[in-house]
Parts: structure tokens; C-alpha cells; sequence
């Protein structure tokens, strides 16, 4: 190709183009030259492709399927390519290279293939390629030469056509498929039912009734099957009659428990403006094996009488199908049915309360506020966390003014928790002055929660306010709580580097040791890199307390950035807490680097080990050690297996490391 | 709780009984032993009675997942590869601390159990429509995995019987019941970035070799521990080798469909649950691929699908295009919002920040794939990936695998599931199946 390119000249380019646009212009069907072309080119790759076996010669199967897939666009250049693959399809060619052949032949095969690949069919080594090709082509000769095959054969090949005939949707096939029912053959029977399932015309539907009532096991069970798929067709095309006649055949039959579900299910779906009453029969039928199909069957345009009818059954109903009717009732946003869901919530049942409970959420206003907080109070584990979803899901206006206003009027402070939680959840900004005035002055329970809201519900505006609570906190717990909510609401600072500043602020204002030293903690929760020099210097401060805070500080520090920071204390420092509180710092800082030059981070965890004074850290440092799989690290941990505090340590750090080798 | 489950199996139990006990405890072998409540385990009635069909890759993981909830009780596992079958049974007995449980060669038997409540389906990509179906009518409710069927026509059948058998469906598609995508995803749907006006898809490129046999393509015997003829099923007939098989069998077209479909079930599947189309698809399809590899491994390596939904808003799904990144990006009138396994971004980066409200549009939520499959069963309740929604997505990718053979735009017609004036195009939406398969 590409030497004939470069040859081709500019003169010849001239002329076909001049009688190509005289052949357009003056209206003429054309030769397509260049399809004719294709099919010499075509011909040289089919020659390659004859010997093809898959794993030898696959080059050439990306060449054949490009040039088909380049020159199929074009009906002339199509015809070209199908002329030769049916050439091909009769040479002595591979028979892996003649199935390629019939995957292009799938796409654009035309009435041409038929004849050629209806003499493939009868072949148990060519019956699937022809079928793959021909089972596509848009041609009555194709159905035809299915039919026709399919008097002449037996065993899997027939298999194969009663699969394509069904697939066809072939109507003429309904009489020679139905002769197959009854034979000898239970696989060809099974095929043929399940073919006419496809076909779903009313004479394929007249066979399978027939043979519904005259078979049985799994003949009977394939044939309900493929009369389900019958009416499901019927219903599309509106012929309710006609798929409700079968549905009532289904129904009447011996068939397996999962048919005659499918059976109750369509046979509601055609009844109308009467499913509801049908669903009610069912439900009080006593026929707990439809109780789950029909229950499923309740629909969004049930009229108010179906749907009290339906509330009014429930309790009557075992709990496994009171839950599921609970889970379809909360679709519907209906006052007879909250009223009734309100009610299951004092079942007996744990499973029908947990359900009842979540559908509430769904179905619930403002006036389940109070319900709910109380529920959720006085309940623990799953009915608990659904209640208080719930709460947080109530829609409609009034519910957070409900919630607030319960918070108000409330004393209980299991309550009056479950209520600030809703605040925290539902984010009702109008909330947080309340939750302030908790914290100043509420119950030590509420209290917490109230600070734990504030994680959310608080944005930098407040941060300030927040810290100065902190710092006047009445317990040591609520200090704690108060610090992680500033960490928290620091964290909304989108500029990393300014997420310190407030505390920074009030560290220039706070004089008093033990609220100084609390600012510090902060800090170092923050971790703010650019406030790091704040703690450095407080390092040498004269004030004891003051440094500890800042060496525990620098130790909590959640970014690498501190690593030297740690290291030093760790070095140097003659107090074993603040030397084994950095020195785990520096581990841990050490471990987050997982992307570093192994090497550098076993040098790093060499220097730690120098450092270590008690087993613990050696354990953490050979316990990270296999993440820096290295030559360097073996040697490390190899060193430390004679070491009778962390021999087992040292020896899993080796077979670790030899095991990330080997992978 | 798993020690319990192991101090107090049933056989070891009976052998710690003093000899007259025995007899007390001598019930009749054919009781099994999922009848017995177990200390801490709910009972019999409420538990779950589960069986795999696929273990050469996913289909252990999700086992193992199923395995660490104590409301299931697994009793059986299935596989054409003996060592596949093995491997599965020996982590369930190991589960259970006895021998219980059975093994089957063909799904066909496992589906003429009646004890069983639920399958867990990760079979090659061929055979999910004939196997799902076939556990569908058998009653079994269906943990399957993406894409939901090979083809599109298997598609629309597959989720016919779900819906025919009123079976629970939950699509492996997992990615919905992470917060970052169900976060990215109700930003989208609540116009948190304004009218959608592009979408991109990011997926991978290549063939990434799972199972150590890249390359391996010289034909010959299967090995004897794997039913080959049937485990190809109702593809055409290929002669064996390693790198057609186990975990690699996606980088085939006759057996899975490339990055495209492996990944169109996760990334696509989160720009549906963004957009709202759960329920449709796109009208007009076109893209590229690079069919670059001979061989075995025949799926496009490169590829650009170009789509148009019904509202004008395009979406590009594409693999080994830098410019799109990896993971589901929706580009709005007021920003962007991008998610990935991992990652969440948003531009404006205070977008990240907005809370949807009660009474907003609050997308269903999931924090355990598995869980919520489990919980819906009982509560016959949609799971958050029902069969119709992983159909949905699966179809993008279907119909760029259309659009890349033919190399045309496509125009679909999502409710009706037809192409429009494209016979050829027609044509490629299902494929004849191997003697003896038919679908059911």
C-alpha cells in the first residue's frame, strides 16, 4: 500500500477525480473503483487469512478487520467485501479463519449470505459461525434456511437453531417447534418451549398452554416461564385480556412457588382499577406465599379507599411482611397511613418497630418531633439510630422550629440531647445561639453535645468565641471536647496556612500558664505549619508547664513538617516522656513519608533506633520497616535479630521485607 | 463472634457430648446444619441463606464480605475450575470452623436447591444474563456484578426477570455506597453547580494483566481441572490458553468488553446517579477506539465515546486520554464538582462545604454495599444499584462499543432500547449464542 502511494501520481489522481465528479454530477450509479480496488486488496488479505489459526498469525486478523471496517460504509464496498467472505467461506480456510470471516459477515451480511451459510448449518464445526452471522441478517430466506434446518438435524446443532429461531421471533416456527415439544428429546423440548416464550405469538401461546396442562417438572416449569414472557409482551401491546387469561392459567397450575409468584404479580398488574382490591383479597387470603409479590405490587395510584383498606390489614399480617408493607407505605405521603406507621412503632415485633421507625422519617412533619426525640431518648442500638434519622429527615416547614422550640420546652436531658443532635444534623443555623447559651449555662450532658454540634454547625466567624469558651471551660473533658470542635472548625479555613492564626491571636492575650498551655495543645492539633516557630519558642520558655505543652504539642503534630522539630527533643531531651513522646512522633512522621527513597527512610529509622531507650519504639520502628523494602532494611532488621527484647519483631520485619522482594 | 461460630459447630459439638447426650443430640443427618442457632447469631428464621456461583476473581471478595456479616449463613459455592471451587469451599468451612459446605460443578443444580435465599453471581461477563436469570426464576435474590450483561438485549431480558420474579438486585457497583460519590453526586443532583453542561468520564486505557498471563496465547489443552467447553459457555468457540481464561477473560470482546464495560458500571453509573438518569440513557452515541493488539487480548486499548442525553447535555467517556480525568467529572454553569475512588473536589472549592437539607433531594444512601443488599432482601426494597440502574450504565458503554466498530454516530432511543435508522448498528446489540445456550 504504501509504495503504491508514494508512486501515485498526480496525473492519475486528476483523472479520478474528474470521472468521479462526472459520474456524480451527471447522476450515474457508480462503480465504486475503489471498492473495487478494496476487493483486490481484500483478496490478498483473505489469502493470508486462510491459513489462520488463533496464537500463530493473529497480525493478520487486524489487518482484515480494519480494511472490512474501512470499506463496509458504503453499500457498493460492502457488497464487495460480503462477495468475497462468501467466497472465502466456501474455500478450504481455517475454520477459526472463517469464523472471522462470519463476525463481519454478522454486521453486513445481506439475502447474498443466506445460501452459503445455510449449507454451514447442518455442520456441528460450522453450525455456531453461520448461525453467528446469519441469526443477524435482516432476510426471510435467513428465518427460511433456519426452518429448514431444523428438520434435518438433532442433538446440539438443533439446539443451536431453535435458539436463533427464538431469537428471530420467527412466527412460522411455532408448528415445527411445537412438534419438537413432545419428542423423545427432553433438551430439543426445553429449547422449543423456551423458543416460543421468544416468539410470544398467540399461536406460540396456544402451544404452550397446551403444553403447560399435558407436562411436567421442568418442561412444565420452562413452558410457565415462557408464558410469563408471553403476557409480559401481551400487556405492552395492551392486551390486558389476553395476558390476564394466562396469568390465570399460571395460576391454576402445579408450577414452582417462584412461577406462580410471577404469575400472582402479573396477574395484578392486568386487573386495573381493581389491583387494589386484589392485593386485599390476597393479603387476607390466608396464601402467605403471594403476601411478598403483592405487597410489591402496591402502587403510587392507589385510590384513598384501597390504601386505608390496605393501613387497616397490617397489623394482621405476619412481622416479616408487616416490615416490607411499612418499607412500601412510606412512599405515601398520606395521613391514614402515618397514623397507622405511628401505630407500628408499638409492635412487639423489634424488626416491625425498626421499620416502622425508618418509614416515619419518610412520612413524618413537624408534629413527629417530639415523638421521635422521645423515641430515640429512650431506645438504644438500631431503633435508636432509625429514630434519630428520622429526625434528621423530617420534611416539610415547621420542623426546625419544632425541634428548636422542643429544646426549649424540654427539661429531660436525654431529650433535650436527641434535639441538639437534630440541630447538629439537620445544620439549623438558627440553632447555634442556643447551643452558645448550653454551653454557658445547660446540664453538664448537654453541655458536650452541645459543643460536639458546634463541629458543624460553627464556621471561622465563631472561631474566636469558641476558643474563649475553651479557655473558661468548667471541666477538663469539655476543654478537651471544646479543642477537638476548634480543630474542627479550623479546618473549614480553606488558606492552610492561616488555620492557626485565631489561636496564635489569643496567645499575645492570655497570660494565665494553664490557658496558655491549652492554646498550645490546640496548635498542635491544628498542625499549622506555619505556626510551628510559635511552639519553638515556647520550647524555651522558663515555664515548665509551658514547655511540656509544647513539646506534647510538637509530638501531636499531624504533618512531616515537625520532624526535625521532634527529633532534636528526642535527642537531647533528659525527660523519658517527652523523649518517648517524640521519639514515637518521629516514627510515625517517618511512616507518613511512603513515597521517600527507601533508603533515606531506613537511614531516618536508623537514627531513631540509635536514639531508643526503651523496646516499644524499637518494635515501632521495625514494625514500619517493611514498608521501605530495601536492601538497607534487611540489613537493619537482620541486625536487630540477636536482640532478645525484639528478636520476633526483628524476624517479621525480615520475612516481611524478603516477602515484598519477592513480589 | 467468629470465635463463638467456631467453639460451637455442630460437629464439634456432638463430639464434646458425653456418649448418652449423643443420642439426645441425634437428630437426622439430614438436618442441616444452618438449622441450629448459633450463640449471638440471629435465628434461623432471620438469617440469610447464601451460595456463590464465580470465584476465579471478585467473587471471593464479595464472599468474604458476605462471610463477616453474622445475619448469613453461606451453604454452597459453585465453579467450572476445580481450584477455584476448592479454594471457595475451604474459606467457608475455615468461616465456620466444619464441612458443610456444598460444592457445585453447574449452576443449573445449585438453582434446584430450595433452602437458598440469595446468590452472589461473578461469573465471566458472557455468562451473567443466562446464569442471573436462571438463579432469578429459581426465587434467589442477586448480589451480580457490573456490567450487568454482555449485550444489550441481554440487558433488557436480565432486568425483565428481575422485575417478572420480584427478585432484590444489587449491582457490584459499589461505588454508590461511598460518601465522596454520594456526596459528588447530590451536589450535582440538588444544582449545587448549576445547570450541567458537560460530563466527563474518565476510565482506563490499556490491558492490565490480572492474572499473570499477559502474553501467554499459545493454544493448546485446557488444564483438567477446568470445564472449558462450558466455561466458555455461550461465546464462540476459541481454542485454550492461559490469557483467555481466569481474571484476564475482560481484555476479550467475545467474553467481556474492555476497559470500557469494566469500568462503565462504575464511573458512568455515578454520572447517572448525578444527573438523575438512573432510569435512561443517551440519544446519540459516537467514539473511537484503538484496536492496537492481535490476539487474545482484542479490546480496544485507547477509546472515545462522545454521548448526548435527551437534554442537550453531552457526556465524554473515554479511556486513555489524559485531558479527561480519571473518575466522574460534571461540569456546571457555576462550577465543577470531580470524584474518584479517594477523592472529592470541587471548584468553587466551597462547594465541598454546602449541606443538602430535609428537604432537598436527598440521594439514597449506602454505607455498605453489601449490607444494603442484605437489608433489602428482607425488606423487599430496592438496593441502591437495582439490575434496571446497572442496565442503564452498562448500555453507555454497549453503545460505544457499537459506535467505535462502526465508527458512526448512533443515534438510541432510550425508552424504546432501539437504535434509530441503523440496521447494521441493530444488529450489534445482541450475538448468537454457542450451541447448546439459549437465553431463557
Amino acid at each position: 500500500m504504501k509504495t503504491k502511494k508514494k508512486t501515485f501520481n498526480s496525473k492519475l489522481f486528476l483523472w479520478i477525480t474528474l470521472v468521479l465528479g462526472f459520474c456524480l454530477l451527471s447522476g450515474t450509479i457508480v462503480l465504486d473503483l475503489n471498492a473495487a480496488q478494496s476487493g483486490q486488496n481484500l483478496k490478498d488479505i483473505l489469502k493470508q487469512l486462510t491459513t489462520y489459526k488463533q496464537g500463530q498469525n493473529d497480525e493478520i486478523i487486524l489487518k482484515f478487520n480494519n480494511y472490512i471496517r474501512k470499506h463496509r460504509k458504503s453499500p457498493e464496498s460492502r457488497a464487495v467485501c460480503e462477495e468475497e467472505l462468501l467466497f472465502f467461506l466456501d474455500s478450504d480456510a481455517t475454520l477459526e479463519a472463517k469464523m472471522e470471516a462470519c463476525r463481519h459477515l454478522r454486521i453486513i451480511g445481506s439475502e447474498k449470505s443466506v445460501p452459503v451459510l445455510e449449507k454451514k448449518l447442518l455442520k456441528k464445526e460450522t453450525t455456531d459461525m453461520a448461525r453467528y452471522a446469519m441469526e443477524k441478517i435482516p432476510a426471510i430466506s435467513a428465518e427460511k434456511a433456519l426452518l429448514n434446518a431444523l428438520s434435518k438435524t438433532r442433538g446440539e446443532i438443533r439446539l443451536g437453531l431453535i435458539s436463533s429461531l427464538g431469537q428471530r421471533k420467527v412466527a412460522a416456527a411455532v408448528t415445527p417447534l411445537g412438534m419438537l415439544i413432545h419428542g423423545s428429546d427432553v433438551e430439543s423440548s426445553l429449547a422449543a418451549v423456551t423458543a416460543l416464550g421468544w416468539i410470544a405469538t398467540p399461536e406460540a401461546v396456544e402451544v404452550l398452554a397446551e403444553t403447560l396442562s399435558k407436562s411436567t417438572g421442568n418442561i412444565k416449569a420452562q413452558t410457565a416461564s415462557s408464558l410469563l414472557k408471553c403476557a409480559e409482551k401481551f400487556q405492552l401491546q395492551e392486551h390486558q385480556k389476553k395476558a390476564a387469561e394466562i396469568y390465570d392459567a399460571l395460576l391454576s397450575a402445579d408450577i414452582p412457588a417462584s412461577l406462580h409468584r410471577a404469575a400472582g404479580r402479573g396477574k395484578i398488574l392486568t386487573s386495573g382499577a381493581k389491583a387494589g382490591l386484589m392485593i386485599l383479597d390476597i393479603l387476607k387470603s390466608g396464601d402467605k406465599e403471594m403476601y411478598t409479590p403483592a405487597i410489591g405490587m402496591i402502587s403510587d395510584d392507589f385510590d384513598d379507599s384501597s390504601l386505608k383498606a390496605v393501613c387497616d390489614i397490617l397489623p394482621e399480617l405476619p412481622a416479616e411482611n408487616q416490615v416490607q408493607l411499612l418499607t412500601v407505605l412510606s412512599r405515601f405521603q398520606r395521613s391514614e397511613v402515618l397514623s397507622v406507621v405511628k401505630e407500628a412503632v408499638k409492635s412487639q415485633e423489634k424488626r416491625v418497630r425498626i421499620a416502622a421507625l425508618e418509614a416515619l422519617g419518610s412520612l413524618g412533619d413537624a408534629s413527629l418531633v417530639n415523638f421521635l426525640s422521645l423515641y430515640a431518648a429512650e431506645s438504644t442500638g438500631v431503633e435508636q439510630s432509625n429514630a434519630r434519622n428520622s429526625l434528621g429527615n423530617l420534611k416539610g416547614e415547621g420542623v426546625d422550629q419544632a425541634v428548636l422550640v422542643g429544646l426549649e420546652k424540654n427539661t429531660d436531658s436525654q431529650i433535650r440531647n436527641e434535639l441538639i443532635r437534630c440541630i447538629e444534623e439537620r445544620r439549623i443555623k438558627e440553632g447555634q445561639p442556643v447551643l452558645f447559651a448550653i454551653i454557658r449555662d445547660g446540664e453538664p450532658e448537654n453541655r458536650i453535645q452541645a459543643i460536639k454540634a458546634l463541629k458543624v454547625l460553627a464556621d471561622l466567624s465563631d472561631l474566636s468565641r469558641i476558643i474563649n469558651i475553651m479557655l473558661e471551660a468548667k471541666t477538663e473533658r469539655e476543654q478537651d471536647e471544646l479543642i477537638v470542635t476548634i480543630v474542627a472548625v479550623a479546618g473549614k479555613n480553606r488558606e492552610q496556612y492561616n488555620r492557626g492564626a485565631a489561636v496564635v491571636e489569643m496567645l499575645s492575650e492570655v497570660k494565665d500558664v494553664k490557658g496558655r498551655a491549652a492554646l498550645y495543645r490546640t496548635l498542635g492539633k491544628i498542625g499549622d505549619d506555619s505556626t510551628l516557630t510559635v511552639l519553638r519558642r515556647a520550647l524555651a520558655e522558663k515555664n515548665e508547664d509551658i514547655r511540656d505543652a509544647a513539646v506534647r504539642a510538637l509530638s501531636e503534630w499531624p504533618t512531616l513538617t515537625a520532624r526535625d522539630d521532634v527529633f532534636r527533643i528526642a535527642k537531647v531531651s533528659d525527660n523519658p516522656t517527652h523523649q518517648v513522646l517524640t521519639l514515637r512522633a518521629y516514627i510515625r512522621m517517618i511512616e507518613m513519608e511512603e513515597f521517600r527513597l527507601p533508603e533515606a527512610a531506613v537511614e531516618s529509622l536508623k537514627a531513631a533506633l540509635k536514639i531508643a531507650r526503651r523496646s516499644e519504639e524499637k518494635k515501632a520502628v521495625l514494625g514500619i520497616l517493611p514498608k521501605f523494602a530495601c536492601r538497607d532494611a534487611l540489613e537493619l532488621a537482620e541486625s536487630m535479630l540477636e536482640d532478645k527484647d525484639v528478636m520476633s519483631e526483628a524476624q517479621a520485619a525480615v520475612d516481611m521485607i524478603k516477602a515484598r522482594f519477592e513480589k | 463472634m467468629k470465635k463463638n461460630r467456631k467453639k460451637f459447630n455442630r460437629r464439634q459439638f456432638l463430639k464434646k457430648l458425653p456418649a448418652a447426650a449423643v443420642g439426645v443430640a441425634a437428630f437426622p443427618s439430614i438436618v442441616p446444619s444452618s438449622v441450629f442457632g448459633k450463640p449471638g447469631r440471629p435465628a434461623p428464621s432471620s438469617r440469610v441463606v447464601m451460595a456463590g456461583i464465580g470465584f476465579g476473581m471478585q467473587g471471593i471478595p464479595n464472599m468474604r464480605n458476605f462471610l463477616s456479616k453474622d445475619e448469613v449463613e453461606w451453604v454452597a459455592v459453585c465453579d467450572l475450575d476445580e481450584k477455584h471451587l476448592v479454594e471457595a469451599r475451604d474459606i467457608v468451612n475455615i468461616e465456620y470452623g466444619n464441612k458443610d459446605c456444598a460444592v457445585y460443578h453447574d449452576f443449573r443444580k445449585l438453582c434446584e436447591r430450595k433452602d437458598i435465599d440469595a446468590v452472589s453471581i461473578a461469573v465471566p461477563d458472557q455468562w451473567h444474563a443466562i446464569v442471573a436469570i436462571t438463579c432469578a426464576r429459581a426465587g434467589f435474590d442477586i448480589f451480580g456484578e457490573k456490567p450487568l450483561t454482555h449485550s444489550l438485549v441481554e440487558g433488557r431480558v436480565l432486568c425483565d426477570a428481575v422485575k417478572r420474579y420480584g427478585r432484590i438486585w444489587q449491582t457490584g457497583s459499589w461505588q454508590r455506597s461511598v460518601a465522596n460519590f454520594h456526596q459528588a453526586s447530590e451536589l450535582v443532583r440538588n444544582g449545587r453547580i448549576g445547570k450541567v453542561k458537560k460530563i466527563e468520564v474518565g476510565l482506563p486505557s490499556g490491558h492490565y494483566d490480572f492474572a499473570g498471563t499477559k502474553g501467554q496465547e499459545t493454544m493448546g489443552p485446557p488444564p483438567e481441572h477446568l470445564d472449558y467447553d462450558f466455561w466458555l459457555g455461550p461465546a464462540p468457540y476459541a481454542p485454550y490458553c492461559p490469557a483467555r481464561v481466569h481474571r484476564n477473560w475482560r481484555w476479550n470482546m467475545d467474553l467481556g468488553g474492555g476497559q470500557l464495560m469494566d469500568w462503565v458500571g462504575h464511573h458512568v453509573d455515578i454520572a447517572h446517579w448525578g444527573m438523575g438518569w438512573d432510569y435512561t440513557g443517551p440519544v446519540e452515541v459516537q467514539g473511537t477506539g484503538e484496536y492496537t493488539r492481535a490476539g487474545v487480548w482484542n479490546s480496544p486499548t485507547r477509546y472515545y465515546v462522545e454521548t448526548r442525553y435527551a437534554d442537550g447535555t453531552p457526556m465524554i467517556v473515554a479511556g486513555g486520554y489524559p485531558e479527561i480525568r480519571s473518575g466522574t467529572k460534571w461540569i456546571g454553569e457555576y462550577g465543577w464538582v470531580w470524584c474518584n475512588r479517594g477523592g472529592l473536589e470541587a471548584d468553587p472549592i466551597s462547594l465541598l462545604d454546602e449541606f443538602i437539607g430535609p428537604d432537598e433531594e436527598r440521594l439514597y444512601k449506602s454505607r455498605d454495599h453489601f449490607q444494603n443488599f442484605l437489608d433489602c432482601l428482607k425488606l423487599r426494597k430496592q438496593t441502591i444499584t437495582p439490575a434496571e440502574v446497572a442496565h442503564r450504565s452498562a448500555s453507555v458503554g454497549h453503545l460505544g462499543v457499537i459506535a467505535i466498530e462502526l465508527g458512526r454516530k448512533i443515534s438510541w432511543d432510550p425508552k424504546t432500547e432501539t437504535i434509530k435508522g441503523d440496521p447494521e448498528a441493530t444488529r450489534l446489540l445482541s450475538r448468537a449464542y454457542r450451541k447448546p445456550w439459549q437465553l431463557g
